[in-house]
């Protein structure tokens, strides 16, 4: 199974891969949505992982862009946030995304998550 | 009872939480593995189980509502049958990660440091005018770190980025305006944050040994303090007023006067320090006290008409214990010169912290500070020795026997046991408050750490080992002779040399853009001080320069900015009047130009007044009344040691720092200032730094027996004359005209007063140079070689030549003086 991290903190990313690695997955890493959406191997994404808040285009653009594309709507989009507002956090739901992780979050967290959409 | 913990959370449960919903799917896991429920609600159950699996798929929300309210509805049933249930298990906080993994807290520092380098850029900028975007990036970069930190464990940071993210957002949304107050508490916000994050970086950097993941923690810093003012700016925004600084205050204290207040103060306690240490070594202890003694008194009086009671405060117990020395001289030993030393450390902090606004005035309890102890708490050893003092008023006799006693048995247990600790303290200290003085502002970038010691070393080998390559390709054992494989190993030779030079050398060129920024901070600092508005225009700074000599830079170019906003750009009502813009501009600029770099400091201030520096220059004995002087050897008296056209003392002058010190940092980079200004209009002042310390490509030539390298970088071609390409005009200078221009030509034999060997100039080969726009013809008797030379400076018995900038030492052993162009041509041909 495909991740496709998005976000523009490398930390973060790296934090992702880290702990997804190891459980047998590909991460695919992008700084942005508009990067994102030029990465070569986009199709091949099986789960989004959003940060919200990001340079050029934020991640609520991202998952619009992302319902848009028939090749990609069906991938489920989860969203990274640090809001603790619950309006806020549908925001996102509410765009077409499967749900949020609030950051931080615990590594073992992040998998059950996933593997509850493989 | 899983059950109902499974109520509870479902009842809590909101669509989209996904952790959440992962943790409620182990509950029903783990319910259905029990012996909880009978096989009839288990059926059910795993229905309601399926249910709820399908809910992270795509549908309907409102759907997925009704389907989840279904669930809850159908575990109520299980639950009500048996009581009572249990309180919901506490919901459990999401730990940081406590073992911090060393790869991702490597990539936050990194992270972090580019996120905070520019910043500061950032947020001033917004203080010439609110830009929405501007606002989105600082916020967006104070949002990262804040997640990061979040993961890491790292409160402070964390606390830090998200209130200054707030206040971020304030501004976004235009609750808060970008004025001084707000702009300063992001500045400082942003000054502790990098303090943090560079603490980490050392602190893993001297992890770095061992990869595994280690217990960092985060530097022990008291911030709440800041983050109380930061808490009350988000709250309401009356609270930035009060935070502005020390440029508010009433009409009857004014910056100025607090300048001089602080500048004064800690004049007199270098003073005081002096009298201090002088007490351990004189016997003439009572002159040593009573002077320091009257100083502090001063001080004291001076705090009280600021009202710092803090200081009066520390003032108060100096005092007193001097009084006590002064009275009774036995006292008198190593630990108590320590605790007095303290206490001067201590009130200079404390003037530090009114300079950079951090106490303002009030009464003071002092009941918290042990001014004696150093920053160790605990050592009270000055606090006992005042109060005695204090009581000894009361009752002299008595309290001076006892006095006695029992200061000994303090002053015994304090030597043997804290010695160390207070020094431990001090470094301690030093980390924590030392590096405020304005280094902290740019984070510096770097891959690896390296002693530069150890690349001074490589440097100096460096140049060595061009010597010895020279040596042995050019030996005069081989000369002449036709070696055919010699030559193809030494040219390989060669090649090396050639690149492992240019690497060792780029290994410590850095980017200008640091230091300029500091000093983009330092100018905003310091108008708001004077209370001018001053800006700032920087353009080279991608320029590279070397790393050791940057260091070098930074303090004079402090100076020459500090001098030009304090006495060369006038004040606003004056600007108006003169028709000038009504705010100042300082240009910062650098380029390469030849082998040097330019920085350039200009300002349109007032210019330098040519009448009045010869009028004190003559008052100081510098010059004498029948010296003519251009306007450029006029300015230069402006760096004599002791020179000062300043009428009033201000913050500079009042520290004894002047223009002189500009001159010996440069001179010591054997750089040179050129200084040139109009009177009412600007002055610009170039420090010109030779590009590298020690290696130079040159061409030698020999004019008579003497050798001259010309750096290669100022030769632009080489000319046999013909007779019909020279021109003599008036009086002995002669022209050269080189495709149809003329070159004024300089004879180096003429100018550097050399026997040669060519009667005529066209006998002689001519090296045509070009420096700062200037061009000249150079006229030697022979081209001896084009080889890399390294630069020696003159021996100190010659002294300074005209136009040499140094020698060098050829491979036959002779010398070749490196030539200075510039000042050649400056000299030859005006």
């Amino acid at each position: 199974m495909t991740i496709f991290c998005v976000d523009d903190s490398s930390t973060i990313r790296m934090l992702v891969k880290k702990a997804l690695e190891p459980e047998g997955y590909t991460v695919l890493e992008a700084e942005n949505g508009k990067e994102a959406l030029s990465h070569k191997d986009i199709a091949g994404a099986d789960l989004f992982l959003v940060d919200v808040n990001m340079p050029q285009m934020n991640g609520f653009e991202l998952v619009k862009n992302i319902k848009q594309d028939t090749r990609l709507s069906s991938k489920p989009v989860i969203f990274l946030t640090t809001e603790s507002a619950l309006e806020k956090k549908n925001e996102g739901k509410d765009l077409g995304g499967a749900g949020w992780i609030v950051k931080p979050f615990e590594p073992p967290a992040l998998i059950k998550v996933i593997k509850m959409f493989s | 009872m899983r059950s109902a913990d499974l109520l509870a959370k479902l009842t809590t449960f909101s669509l989209g939480d996904l952790v959440a919903m992962s943790e409620i799917r182990d509950i029903f896991d783990e319910l259905l593995s029990s012996d909880e429920l009978n096989d009839k609600e288990s059926e059910l159950c795993k229905v309601l189980y399926a249910e709820f699996k399908g809910l992270n798929k795509q549908g309907e929300q409102d759907q997925k509502e009704r389907i989840l309210s279904g669930i809850k509805k159908g575990i109520e049933r299980f639950v009500k049958t048996r009581t009572p249930a249990p309180a919901p298990a506490a919901e459990k906080a999401p730990a940081a990660v406590q073992k911090m993994d060393m790869d991702v807290l490597l990539s936050f520092i990194a992270e972090s440091r580019d996120h905070l380098e520019h910043i500061e850029e950032k947020i001033m900028d917004l203080e010439t005018g609110y830009n929405p975007d501007l606002v989105d990036e600082i916020f967006r970069s104070m949002h990262t770190i804040k997640g990061v930190a979040s993961f890491l464990g790292l409160p402070r940071i964390k606390t830090l980025s998200h209130l200054l993210e707030s206040i971020l957002d304030k501004l976004r949304l235009q609750e808060l305006t970008p004025e001084g107050g707000t702009i300063d508490l992001l500045l400082s916000g942003t000054d502790i944050l990098n303090k943090l994050v560079m603490d980490l970086d050392e602190k893993t950097s001297r992890k770095n040994v061992k990869k595994e993941n280690v217990d960092i923690v985060e530097m022990d810093i008291d911030i709440v303090e800041f983050t109380g003012r930061l808490e009350e700016l988000i709250r309401g925004n009356v609270p930035a007023q009060k935070t502005a600084g020390p440029d508010q205050g009433d009409d009857l204290v004014t910056a100025d006067m607090r300048q001089k207040f602080i500048g004064e103060s800690l004049d007199m306690l270098d003073e005081i320090e002096q009298s201090i240490l002088d007490l351990e070594k004189s016997n003439d202890s009572t002159r040593h006290i009573s002077d320091a003694f009257r100083t502090i008194h001063t001080i004291k009086g001076n705090a009280g008409f600021f009202w710092y009671g803090k200081v009066e405060y520390i003032c108060m117990n100096l005092e007193n214990l001097l009084d006590v020395l002064r009275k009774n001289e036995e006292v008198l030993s190593v630990d108590t010169v320590n605790s007095l030393l303290n206490a001067v450390d201590y009130l200079r902090r404390t003037l530090h912290e009114i300079d950079r606004g951090e106490v303002q005035p009030g009464e003071y309890d002092g009941t918290s500070i042990d001014i004696f102890g150093g920053p160790e708490p605990g050592s009270q050893l000055g606090d006992i020795l005042v109060s005695m003092g204090e009581a000894r008023s009361e009752d002299i006799q008595d309290a001076l026997q006892l006095q006695n006693m029992k200061l000994g048995e303090i002053l015994i247990e304090r030597g043997v046991t804290s010695e160390t600790a207070v020094n431990h303290a001090l470094a301690r200290q030093e980390k924590i408050t030392g590096n405020t003085e304005g280094k902290q502002y740019a984070a510096k970038r770097k891959d690896i750490r390296v002693n530069t010691d150890r690349l001074d070393h490589m440097f100096n080998l460096m140049g060595e080992l061009i010597t010895a390559e020279a040596m042995v390709i050019h030996n005069p054992d081989i000369a002449g002779q036709d070696l055919p494989n010699f030559s193809k190993s030494a040219n390989y030779l060669s090649k090396i040399t050639r690149e492992m030079q240019e690497v060792t050398m780029s290994m410590r060129m850095v980017p200008l853009e640091g230091l300029f920024s500091k000093m983009r901070r330092l100018v905003r600092d310091l108008s708001r001080k004077f209370g001018k508005d001053v800006r700032i225009t920087i353009s080279g700074e991608d320029t590279e320069m070397d790393r050791n000599v940057m260091e070098e830079v930074s303090d004079p170019l402090v100076h020459i900015i500090r001098n030009s906003i304090d006495h060369g750009i006038e004040n606003r009502d004056v600007r108006i009047k003169k028709k000038k813009t009504d705010f100042g501009t300082i240009h910062l600029s650098a380029r390469y130009e030849g082998n040097e770099i330019w920085v350039i400091i200009r300002d349109d201030g007032k210019g330098l007044d040519r009448e009045k520096i010869l009028e004190k220059a003559l008052a100081k004995g510098l010059v004498t009344k029948d010296q003519e002087m251009s306007d450029k050897d006029v300015f230069q008296l402006i760096f004599m040691p002791g020179f000062s056209t300043a009428e009033k003392v201000s913050e500079i002058s009042g520290r004894g720092v002047g223009m002189d010190v500009v001159k010996k940092n440069i001179d010591k980079l054997r750089g040179k200032v050129d200084v040139e200004s109009v009177k009412g209009e600007y002055t610009e002042i170039v420090l010109r730094i030779p590009l590298t310390l020690a290696i130079i490509d040159a061409v030698t030539a020999r004019v008579g027996t003497m050798l001259y390298s010309i750096p290669i970088n100022d030769i632009t071609s080489f000319q046999k004359p013909s007779r019909s390409q020279l021109t003599r005009t008036d009086t002995r200078s002669t022209v050269f005209n080189h495709r149809d221009k003329l070159v004024p030509v300089v004879d180096l034999a003429e100018f550097f007063h050399v026997a040669k060997e060519r009667e005529q100039m066209e006998d002689g080969i001519f090296i045509v140079v070009n420096n700062a726009d200037k061009t000249a013809a150079l006229c030697a008797d022979e081209i001896v070689g084009y080889r890399q030379v390294v630069i020696k400076p003159l021996p100190e018995y010659i002294g300074t030549m005209k136009a040499v900038s140094g020698c060098s030492v050829q491979e036959d052993g002779d010398v070749s003086m490196i030539l200075d162009v510039h000042a050649l041509c400056d000299q030859s041909i005006g």
